[in-house]
């Protein structure tokens, strides 16, 4: 019996959201005369999927854009209305159909059929977003990091646009990241076999289960994640705490400089790629070691880092309380991401591709922090970071 | 009984039977990482494509002449080579990972010659190459570059394309957006862009021409299901614009089409060969165990098969060359009881391979598969 994900799913899975800010014309510094700008951005940073769904699906092709459009101003707006939609579209990454064999499986997985190209959220790889209050989204965009000449490319590029009736009146782009470097081969790679029929057969002998006769096999199927929306079967632990609780003591052996890549994406992709990185502050400073991100006392998904555990400044606000950073909003309902940028690629960027938003809508990568992007007239106030602004 | 049986036997070999093609599969193995995908190889039988390092399974170029070599080392970077010509020139990109766009680069004899900002995807024997060039808006231009000069291609009104082809007529293919912004298949005779259609969807595009006009590459049904095709250009005309079908009924894709207009590809992930109006899945057609082929990148005039697979479970470049010894299951070169007992083993069963019988691709080990081995009982192939 396959859970029926899909409607959990869309308010559930923790792709990428996306900020970016644009401007018409892109190719010039700054908003210039344009009434409107659009910013998008991911909700977590990088979303990792498998390649290969015939033996195991830990996570499927689902990758979360999210957008505000601001309507300029001496006293802007953050706007969502019917008369402005929002478009997206990836850069050479049109199609997914034969880059992954989730289409194949996914029947068997999820127990759902699904339409080649289109993601469990029913959206595909360019369409149109969907609008909320005061900001936009396109939730699930099964997109992979194999652009469409068959390179690699964990950072792609989302280009969006705002029409107001139909007529653009902003674009942008940003990146959506993705990638398929799971790792798992550093330590399941038995010869003869593949990584993941070696995987499911160290479940069978540790577990007891059977699972090498059941392939496919969905991981959240039984073990419950919030990340899928799966409730799993009573008594078997939830996913995240059975993954870093069993590999915790494991990795080691490995002697990476990054634990966290051997499974997370990755010594290649290296999906912490922003200004905490390249001040020294790597994944476990801020999520704990494995062990403490494997504990039964942590819900995954929900207790994760918050910005005001180490940033402390006087009148200063951080989250919202009970939110987390990807989900906040201050400075008259703008969201935190869309100054700063997604978890994991906070402003200024070891990756360049990743800084296009904010230098082309100020001049320079990092927080938008130029208050004529929104503001056509500087304001004469000193700005608040508070979330009653 | 033995004797009465094999004689039996003989007598149904007389039937005479058609055979489709089966192969043998070479792994091309990898540069010390664990995958390479082959994406090209010409008439001569020299392969290139990509190939992972030990280095933190970086990509690098490589290319295949009965043993896996790098191409010019990108020190600190990556490459792919993604097409050859018959002068044994590799083309591709080089890049770093996470950079929109990348820099072309020819190989040859082991010296590397960058072309500038853009894509290699194609290139033909007078070294003219075609490509795209990407930029950090979302844009994506066809360029073409010969003897040091650059030059963007003219797009369909959308202003979107991408050249993946070239052959020695100087027809490029490959995709290009329209006014409603839907990638197409495009054409480009004399420099102009061409439409090519669509199966009654909305979207396609071409992936390879070889130098009788044949181009290939995927289309979208109605329902927006994309299907392969060929098509042939004459002069500036598309005809015969074909739906191949699919192996399992989802999706196809072609990739690569030769001179015989036979035609490569993938399908519900199957590599197939498409050939004379029946698409085969390629997997049915090995004599090599422990093979998923998935991707069927390029077919050469003497139809030799590049892609990519899984092999013993990893990903793998591979090369298929026909098996010239009708009716060796095994691929020992011998028609001989090994074959003979692996057909019967299976015989009158469904869904297997040719290794265990199915001499003629039709999914059942059969009565005319049996005649067909009998036929060449005893033969030692060279």
């Amino acid at each position: 019996m396959k859970p029926k994900l899909l409607k959990k799913m869309r308010f559930a899975v923790p792709a990428i959201a996306l900020i970016a800010v644009g401007t018409i014309p892109l190719l010039g510094l700054g908003p210039g005369t344009s009434s409107y700008i659009v910013v998008a951005y991911n909700d977590l940073g990088m979303h990792c999927m498998n390649e290969d769904f015939s033996e195991i699906a830990i996570l499927p092709p689902y990758n979360n854009l999210r957008a505000q459009v601001i309507r300029r101003g001496s006293g802007p707006n953050v706007i969502s209305e019917d008369e402005i939609t929002l478009d997206y579209s990836i850069a050479n990454n049109t199609r997914s159909a034969d880059k992954t064999n989730f289409w194949k499986y996914a029947p068997a997985l999820f127990g759902i059929a699904i339409p080649p190209n289109i993601g469990l959220g029913g959206k595909g790889l360019s369409g149109s977003m969907d609008r909320q209050s005061r900001f936009y989204e396109a939730i699930g965009i099964p997109v992979t990091p194999i652009d469409d000449s068959g390179r690699l490319n964990p950072y792609p590029l989302g280009i969006i646009t705002a029409k107001l009736n139909g007529t653009e009146v902003a674009r942008t782009t940003t990146v959506i990241p993705v990638s398929q470097e799971l790792s798992c081969n550093l330590c399941h790679n038995d010869p003869g076999v593949s990584m993941e029929t070696d995987i499911l057969r160290d479940h069978d002998r540790l577990h007891g289960t059977n699972l090498e006769a059941s392939k496919p096999v969905l991981c959240a199927g039984c073990h419950a994640d919030p990340a899928l929306g799966t409730a799993g079967v009573p008594g078997v632990s939830m996913l995240s705490h059975a993954m870093h609780g069993a590999h915790a003591s494991r990795v080691g052996v490995l002697s990476l400089a990054n634990e966290c890549y051997a499974c997370h994406p990755g010594v290649r992709t290296q999906c912490h790629r922003d200004v905490h990185l390249a001040n020294g502050v790597n994944c476990i400073d801020c999520h704990g070691d494995l062990a403490a991100v494997g504990s039964t006392a942590r819900t995954p998904w929900v207790d994760e880092p918050r910005c005001s555990n180490c940033h402390t400044r006087a009148g200063f606000d951080f989250e919202e309380p009970g939110k987390l950073f990807k989900d906040s909003r201050g400075h008259g309902g703008v969201m935190c991401v869309t100054c700063h940028g997604s978890p994991h690629a906070i402003g200024p960027n070891v990756t360049a591709a990743d800084n296009l938003q904010a230098e082309r809508l100020q001049g320079h990568s990092g927080v938008l922090n130029t208050c004529t992007v929104c503001h056509t007239t500087m304001p004469d106030d000193p700005f608040p970071h508070r979330m009653d602004d | 009984m033995r004797t009465f049986c094999i004689a039996m036997l003989g007598a149904l070999a007389t039937t005479a039977v058609s055979q489709t093609p089966s192969y043998q599969v070479t792994d091309l193995g990898t540069l010390g990482g664990f995958s390479s995908i082959a994406w090209d190889i010409s008439d001569a039988g020299l392969v290139v494509g990509q190939a992972t390092t030990n280095d933190h399974d970086a990509v690098m170029g490589f290319s295949f002449d009965g043993a896996l070599s790098e191409l010019d080392p990108f020190p600190g970077g990556q490459a792919i080579a993604f097409g050859v010509n018959e002068g044994g020139h590799a083309v591709g990109v080089q890049f770093h990972l996470g950079d929109v766009g990348g820099v072309a680069a020819i190989w040859h004899n082991g010296t590397t010659t960058q072309l500038g900002a853009f894509e290699a995807r194609g290139i033909n024997d007078a070294n003219f190459v075609v490509g795209m060039q990407l930029d950090t808006l979302g844009g994506v231009t066809p360029v073409t570059w010969q003897a040091g000069m650059m030059n963007n291609l003219p797009t369909l009104t959308g202003g979107k394309g991408a050249a993946r082809a070239v052959n020695n007529e100087g027809l490029i293919v490959g995709g290009s957006t329209n006014a409603a912004g839907a990638n197409r298949a495009t054409a480009w005779v004399a420099g102009n862009p061409i439409d090519m259609g669509t199966l009654g969807g909305q979207r396609s595009d071409a992936y390879d021409t070889e130098d009788g006009g044949w181009v290939v590459g995927s289309a979208d049904l109605a329902n927006g299901s994309p299907h392969a095709f060929r098509a042939r250009m004459v002069g500036s005309s598309v005809t015969g614009f074909t739906d191949l079908g699919t192996v399992e009924g989802g999706t196809s894709q072609a990739y690569g089409v030769n001179a015989a207009g036979d035609v490569v590809g993938t399908s519900d992930w199957n590599a197939f060969l498409w050939r004379d109006g029946m698409m085969h899945n390629l997997n049915q057609l090995i004599v090599t165990q422990g093979w998923e082929l998935t991707h069927a990148m390029a077919i050469n005039s003497a139809g030799e098969i590049v892609g990519r697979g899984r092999h013993d479970g990893e990903l793998r470049a591979f090369l298929l060359t026909e098996v010239t010894c009708e009716g060796d299951l095994n691929g020992d070169n011998m028609v001989d009881l090994s074959d003979l007992a692996s057909l019967l083993a299976h015989f009158g069963t469904s869904g297997v391979s040719r290794a265990d019988g199915d001499l003629d691709g039709n999914g059942t080990v059969d009565l005319a598969d049996l005649a067909a081995l009998l036929a060449h009982f005893g033969e030692v192939c060279n």
